[in-house]
């Protein structure tokens, strides 16, 4: 059946598409620093997300302060002052260092560089996350502004997963025709996939990561080791491809979504071609937009595999968005995006 | 007649070969606008094929940061630092295979005399590409048939791991078969 996939497809390979089209925008840039005071204030993320459920992994989750650069991002040894004024440890004891206490040299930088920045590495990876501040250059959290006028970032994702949360907790015949019964797997149910979406998730700062792309490339070290795309950060990433949104694909065992967010500029005038009309409605996108990346986390599919469901043959050349629009289209918002 | 040697041919021969499937994979990648990444099936058969290399790549990308060497950020590069490393680990590892081949060619694997303790170095320095490799090819295999295959290429990652497990296992035994002959050696002297 056209639209339908199992385990055996093989997707399309690509058409060549421009980087020009390059488009994985929400329908509007979130809120960022705009109405933070100062980056202290809203630096640490409370243990309660803004939707009341307990932050995943609270205790790791921090922003470095602002002006600290920390031995995986500079090959630098770790001086007193920069000890104090980022409230970093030494990985080893200073009184351990003997005589190199008495002053740095070059071997004791080299050597300091070489470990903080490989245990920085292995920590960001599985079973690793435990607590590290330079977890927070890799996994920085949103910006954050509870009771402000204008939310920020993670309070407007927290509001989309929220409603989507809403939305797949409820009765949603849309939901079986336009979306789980495109895939041909037994776990492809909204039951199911509320659960998943119950999970505490994991929604961090793609302008400012630093993790290695491989991250988001599966849940294990085979799938990390094969990734193309390396150690590239993901904040690199985002801002060579223009992409709004990028996730864990699939998510690891009993966790929620992993989604990096990145502010993207919306431009009407680039908007790329579904095989439709342009979107005309004006409701947000954020719901879609997590939702889309939920599916990601959930089944494991790419941007290939879930157009090639939704839209069939000929996908081939859409944009990542088309998915979104689809799912505003067809579950959320009801009608006005697109239709293919 | 001129003898050349399989040391050097295999690397030449090996390297083309993985420039040739990484050129393809490319070509193959997902267009530009997705987000997600995706593995053609020929370049998970070039890691498949070099995955000692492979593994090599990981590793040292896990601890140094080599994306700090690119001289313009890009989502993908052809042949950044990373391949390039992957590529000269690729003639490494074949070099060594090739001058294992020449010496058995020539009949002297067993007129050579193994020295305990280089015995043993050489054999953990295996073990240390054969173990890891081992483990996580097994682990690739239990994901490619518990989900819908990794990097949503099953049967590109299913090949990937299997070559993979074959190397581990090769390597594994061959760093237990030379520790063993290394200890018994210095036990007869």
């Amino acid at each position: 059946m056209s639209g339908r996939m199992d385990s055996s497809d093989r997707p399309p390979s690509g058409l060549g598409v421009t980087e020009e089209s390059s488009l994985c925008f929400v329908d509007r840039p979130f809120p960022r620093d705009a109405d933070r005071p100062s980056r202290e204030k809203t630096s640490r993320l409370s243990p309660v997300s803004p939707d009341g459920t307990p932050w995943a992994g609270s205790d790791w989750i921090d922003v470095i302060p602002s002006g600290a650069s920390g031995a995986a991002a500079s090959w630098q040894p770790l001086s007193t002052s920069h000890r104090r004024s980022t409230r970093r440890r030494d990985l080893l004891p200073r009184s351990s260092a003997g005589p190199m206490n008495a002053g740095t040299t070059f071997a004791y930088a080299v050597f300091t560089s070489f470990v903080a920045n490989a245990a920085s590495t292995v920590w960001a990876w599985p079973g690793g996350d435990g607590d590290s501040r330079r977890s927070g250059e890799r996994f920085p959290a949103l910006p954050s502004c509870p009771g402000a006028q204008t939310p920020c970032a993670l309070e407007v994702q927290y509001a989309a997963l929220k409603s989507l949360r809403s939305v797949m907790a409820n009765p949603c015949p849309d939901c079986s025709t336009y979306v789980f019964s495109k895939f041909n797997r037994t776990d492809s149910n909204q039951p199911q996939f509320s659960k998943y979406l119950a999970r505490p998730p994991r929604f961090f700062d793609g302008s400012r990561s630093t993790a290695p792309m491989n991250r988001l490339c599966g849940p294990g070290w085979w799938d990390r080791a094969l990734c193309a795309y390396g150690t590239t950060p993901v904040a690199q990433f985002m801002k060579a491809k223009g992409a709004s949104a990028i996730s864990e694909t699939p998510s690891e065992q009993n966790k929620g979504m992993m989604v990096f967010f990145n502010d993207v500029k919306y431009d009407p005038n680039t908007e790329p071609y579904c095989g439709c009309r342009r979107p005309t409605q004006t409701a947000s996108l954020d719901p879609a937009t997590i939702f889309h990346e939920a599916l990601h986390g959930y089944f494991g599919f790419q941007d290939m595999q879930l157009l090639s469901a939704f839209y069939g043959t000929g996908s081939e050349g859409f944009a990542s968005v088309c998915t979104t629009y689809y799912l505003a289209d067809r579950v959320l918002n009801g009608g006005g995006y697109c239709y293919p | 007649m001129l003898s050349v040697k399989i040391r050097f041919i295999l690397p030449v021969v090996q390297v083309a070969l993985a420039i040739l499937l990484m050129v393809l994979a490319r070509r193959e990648m997902p267009p530009q606008h997705y987000c997600t990444v995706q593995m053609p099936t020929v370049g998970l058969v070039c890691m498949g094929i070099n995955a000692p290399a492979t593994l090599f790549r990981f590793a040292v990308g896990a601890v140094l940061p080599l994306y700090k060497l690119e001289r313009s950020p890009r989502p993908l590069p052809a042949f950044g630092t990373e391949q390039l490393l992957f590529l000269g680990a690729v003639i490494a590892l074949w070099y060594v295979v090739g001058r294992w081949l020449d010496k058995r060619l020539a009949g002297k694997m067993s007129t050579t005399a193994i020295r305990r303790w280089p015995g043993v170095l050489v054999g953990a320095g295996l073990a240390l590409f054969g173990v890891p490799l081992v483990v996580i090819a097994v682990e690739g295999i239990q994901s490619c048939s518990s989900r819908f295959g990794t990097l949503s290429n099953p049967l590109g990652s299913l090949t990937a791991a299997m070559l993979a497990l074959a190397w581990g296992m090769t390597l594994t035994v061959v760093s237990i078969v030379r520790i063993t002959k290394a200890i018994r050696m210095r036990a007869r002297m």
